[in-house]
């Protein structure tokens, strides 16, 4: 009951963040100066060299057809009635297509770099933790610390361009900027297990950046979590009891030192993308992070919304669930009446 | 405690003490003990010296352009010369260009010609805090020093690394000071008033968190003038940043200032009639300091990658200022950065900082923690 009542709750505090954003999403890209239809007036003019009343006109007729000379509110609830209703995201400027089509196949691709790195980071993260808890101030212990530390300052782009120095320029890497091989690009169907490889060939950078400084925070949360827990009596007395040292490392410290990590597992998502956003750019490899920049650059006003509207969603969603999952492994937060939860 | 004796002077015993009473006193102690802490805080104030004295430090212009030295490779500073004799004088070798006829390839060796280092020379005139000066730290007027190469346009990288560290510095400080401001006065506000305005504060404070940040960078640096000139569109970014950036001090201001808002010391100066301004600003603000230097400490290198990032992708700071990520963005086109990969040089300030900044807020969260035992 108790759970029902927090879900309940934590579902209504979502949907006030979830039409903010989505306003955010749409003022956002709106009001950024000029609009499609400006930007084409420019280009007939300057390459076509249409004067400029027949400029205009087109820009108006364009403006016309896509909708973009009604008021901003009716563009709005437009907009957000395709999504709801279609999941119809709007139209691509740049690409003449339309959005769905622009993002479809980047947005998977996305996610899937982020779950593997996510999934890595996490194993990765909380073994080396452990391992690291358990071995204080020895050689493992400081060579992981030495390792945060470094995933904690060494820019993610920066890493990408050294990536980039030896990759491309270096190796000249065939793999480089692209996401499949030819022969594997217009396949259709479940992947096999030479595409599967194809595909890592073309992005481990992403993959290799994501997962390691992914690790790094698990790892510190985890090693800094777990040393807690050890100091506390319950463990003490399980030593007193004669319990084995893998059983209390196990049974009793890890399960309690990973509520913390649970509760920032939400904000690891958003972290995930942002390190995939920036490999991607430097790397161009064609998923969400080439896309985003050449969309805001190029005013491709729904494709650079959408994302926004995307990502939003994911991180939201990644918040939700680890909220859900936290209240379900302590009742301590689904049982508070008020304050944060 | 302390007892005086008949002199009505401390004793020595006494004053041994007396003198580590402070708060922050005892943290500084704390601070020495932390070996990477103090790499962190000499880290700082080397950048920070950097940042100041940029100009002074760099042996050019970082503005002037040679055209007859483009993409010119990095020159070692030498004390022996090629035929084993030691100078006092540290020298460097003129560069020769040559062009593969068949490739048109351009190639640099070094030539006979000693460039001597002379140090406090006249160089390009520069303005230090409105002074105008043409003294630098070191150089050659009649031949040029490149001790890290010049970039695409025959810049000196050095010289542009250093007034670059300035200007990340000043765009960090900037930010993260007005976010200070405003989380400071939202964290202490909302926390000390609570109820709705509690209420309010903290929905707005968590849709700042919860907003993904860097799609949202883009968006807004996207929406930046592009004819403005270079200083507006720099205080805009900033200001981006700040808008994103406030929340998170805040929230943690306000969880600190209701925990001591109806500690005996607030009650007490509530009791003498003291304004409500009065004691939010003299009571509760000193007690969250702890909380803003640690917070300081690691906000700025965040600040500072995300500047960094967006002038390196090229929608942050803009031309002709320079900053680490500006100078970075010529690595984007990939022939130039093969051709001259000592162009990317501004990262080793770029870690150097990062690392630094880290180690110290590690160093100093550590030693501003009163519970913390002191051994």
């Amino acid at each position: 009951m108790a759970f029902l009542f927090f879900l309940l709750k934590r579902i209504i505090a979502t949907i006030p963040l979830l039409i903010a954003i989505t306003l955010v999403a749409f003022l956002l890209v709106q009001a950024m100066p000029g609009d499609y239809a400006t930007q084409w007036k420019a280009q007939t003019m300057s390459m076509g060299g249409v004067s400029e009343e027949d400029a205009e006109a087109q820009a108006e007729a364009l403006r016309v057809r896509l909708g973009l000379d009604k008021p901003l509110y009716i563009q709005y609830f437009n907009w957000v009635k395709n999504i709801t209703l279609y999941w119809d995201l709007g139209e691509s400027f740049i690409q003449q297509r339309s959005v769905n089509d622009a993002i479809g196949d980047r947005v998977p691709r996305t996610l899937l770099l982020a779950f593997i790195c996510y999934f890595n980071a996490v194993t990765i993260g909380i073994l080396a933790g452990v391992y690291a808890a358990t071995h204080q101030y020895q050689l493992g212990d400081q060579l992981a610390t030495v390792f945060t530390f470094l995933a904690f300052s060494i820019p993610k782009f920066i890493v990408a361009l050294v990536i980039l120095y030896f990759w491309a320029i270096k190796f000249h890497s065939p793999y480089y900027g692209s996401i499949f091989s030819q022969e594997y690009v217009l396949q259709e169907g479940w992947w096999s297990l030479a595409k599967t490889w194809d595909f890592l060939l073309h992005t481990w950078p992403i993959i290799a950046v994501g997962s390691f400084v992914g690790a790094g925070y698990q790892m510190r949360m985890m090693r800094g979590n777990l040393l807690d827990v050890l100091k506390m009596q319950f463990i003490e007395t399980a030593r007193a009891k004669g319990l084995k040292e893998s059983k209390i490392i196990w049974k009793h410290g890890v399960p309690n030192a990973l509520h913390p990590i649970i509760m920032n597992q939400g904000r690891s998502v958003g972290y995930l993308i942002e390190g995939e956003i920036e490999v991607a750019i430097v790397l161009a490899i064609p998923t969400i992070g080439p896309l985003i920049l050449s969309s805001v650059t190029t005013m491709d006003i729904y494709v650079a919304s959408s994302i926004f509207l995307i990502l939003s969603l994911v991180l939201v969603i990644g918040n939700f669930i680890a909220d859900i999952i936290l209240a379900l492994l302590d009742p301590r937060i689904r049982d508070m009446s008020g304050g944060e939860a | 405690m302390t007892s005086k004796n008949k002199n009505g002077s401390l004793n020595a015993e006494e004053q041994k003490f007396s003198n580590i009473n402070s708060h922050w006193h005892l943290s500084y102690l704390r601070l020495k003990k932390n070996r990477y802490g103090m790499f962190g805080l000499y880290g700082v104030l080397f950048i920070f010296f950097i940042a100041f004295f940029a100009e002074f430090l760099s042996p050019h212009s970082y503005k002037k352009t040679v055209q007859d030295e483009l993409y010119n490779p990095p020159q070692l500073i030498r004390f022996i010369d090629s035929e084993g004799n030691f100078h006092l004088r540290p020298f460097v070798y003129k560069l020769i260009e040559e062009m593969d006829m068949e490739t048109f390839e351009f190639s640099y060796s070094n030539s006979d010609e000693m460039i001597p280092i002379y140090f406090f020379i006249q160089g390009d005139e520069y303005s230090f805090f409105g002074f105008k000066t043409k003294l630098r730290l070191f150089g050659n007027n009649e031949g040029n020093i490149h001790l890290l190469g010049t970039d695409n346009m025959g810049r000196d990288i050095l010289s542009r690394m250093f007034v670059g560290t300035q200007i990340t510095m000043l765009f960090a400080l900037l930010a993260v000071s007005a976010s200070l401001v405003i989380g400071l006065m939202v964290g202490i506000s909302s926390g000390y008033f609570g109820g709705t305005y509690d209420l309010i504060a903290q929905r707005v404070t968590e849709f700042a968190l919860s907003f993904p940040s860097y799609p949202l960078y883009f968006a807004l640096v996207a929406l930046l003038p592009k004819r403005a000139d270079e200083t507006t569109v720099f205080v805009l970014f900033a200001g981006i940043i700040v808008l994103l950036n406030w929340a998170s001090i805040a929230r943690e201001i306000r969880g600190k200032t209701f925990l001591v808002r109806n500690l005996e010391f607030v009650r007490a100066a509530r009791a003498l009639g003291a304004s409500r301004s009065r004691i939010m600003i003299q009571h509760i603000f000193p007690n969250t300091l702890s909380h803003v230097i640690v917070w300081t400490s690691f906000c700025i290198p965040l600040i500072i990658l995300v500047e960094t990032f967006l002038s390196f992708i090229g929608v942050g700071v803009q031309h002709p200022m320079v900053s680490w990520g500006v100078m970075l963005n010529q690595a984007l086109d990939i022939q130039s950065f093969a051709y001259a990969p000592w162009m990317i040089s501004p990262v080793g300030m770029i870690i150097l900082t990062v690392l630094a900044f880290n180690a110290f807020g590690d160093g100093i969260r550590d030693a501003v923690d009163p519970y913390a035992v002191t051994k």
